[in-house]
């Protein structure tokens, strides 16, 4: 086999290698988590809005002023 | 360049044999653990058998994922325990029991009521009867001091079961406003966690 040939071929072989490893290497990750015990996370949110003090009875916000008069 | 010798050629062309041996040996044994269907396509006679596993799969949902508390004062205190508001509704959606935690975001931020503080509190109660294996040791019934976002063992619900007749509970919110809470709008992110029971 002439050099030239030979050094194509070898090129070509090593290509060959590698594509082979990272298929087989994406495949097994691919596939690894199939049938394992999974765990799956939900999310729910919480509101609420807090009423500033200070506040009346009657749930108004700001200071009810009472005027006391004394002869 | 040097000469490449066929001893080298020889020896890449056995690596990429055994290199494709392998990936196909480990894609076949791979796929054959899914659930293989099988049968007899070549065959005249018109029988054949058909086999599926069906995988499990852990897979909750939040089928009321929101509670508005609306306004409350400071040290006034509510909870989801009399539906007003309503309280999270949990689905068990996958094909196996599930076991489920709960954490969630401080909701408020006045000196020592961060997470877990009486001030925000959780327990758990089923919708539709027979959700869950014991409802005596599989549920919170009582409201407990909700966990921070850290822990990752606070059991609400165990042993929630899967088939659709019976696969709903609810998650109670309970909320007391600390004396020096600033005012304003508060929230909380809480995460459910299911895995296999």
């Amino acid at each position: 086999m002439e050099e030239r040939g030979k050094k194509t071929l070898t090129i070509l072989l090593a290509l060959l290698v590698l594509v082979s490893l990272v298929g087989t290497i994406t495949i097994i990750s691919e596939f690894s988590g199939l049938g394992d015990n999974f765990i799956q996370e939900v999310g729910g949110k919480v509101n609420l809005h807090v009423n500033p003090l200070p506040y009346d009875q009657n749930g108004k916000v700001g200071l009810t002023v009472v005027r006391v008069e004394t002869n | 360049m040097a000469e490449i010798s066929d001893k080298i050629l020889i020896a890449l062309v056995i690596v990429a044999i055994g290199v494709s041996i392998f990936g196909t040996v480990s894609t076949v044994s791979r796929l054959s653990g899914l659930g293989s269907i099988t049968g007899q396509p070549f065959t005249s006679t018109p029988t054949g058998t058909a086999n599926v596993t069906v995988p499990e799969r852990t897979y909750i949902t939040l089928t009321v994922s929101n509670i508005d508390f609306g306004d409350l004062d400071p040290t006034a205190n509510n909870d989801t325990t009399d539906d007003l508001p309503p309280p999270f509704a949990l689905r068990n959606d996958g094909t196996v029991n599930v076991n489920v935690t709960i954490k969630a975001t401080d909701i408020f931020t006045a000196a020592g009521a961060g997470n877990p503080s009486s001030y925000y509190q959780f327990a758990s109660r089923v919708d539709e009867s027979g959700s869950v294996v014991n409802i005596t040791t599989d549920l919170t019934t009582s409201l407990t001091n909700m966990a921070a976002t850290s822990n990752t063992t606070a059991k609400v619900v165990s042993r929630f079961k899967f088939p659709a007749a019976n696969d709903q509970v609810f998650i109670d919110i309970g909320l007391t406003v600390p004396a020096d809470e600033s005012a304003g709008v508060k929230s909380s992110t809480v995460t459910l966690t299911a895995t296999k029971a």
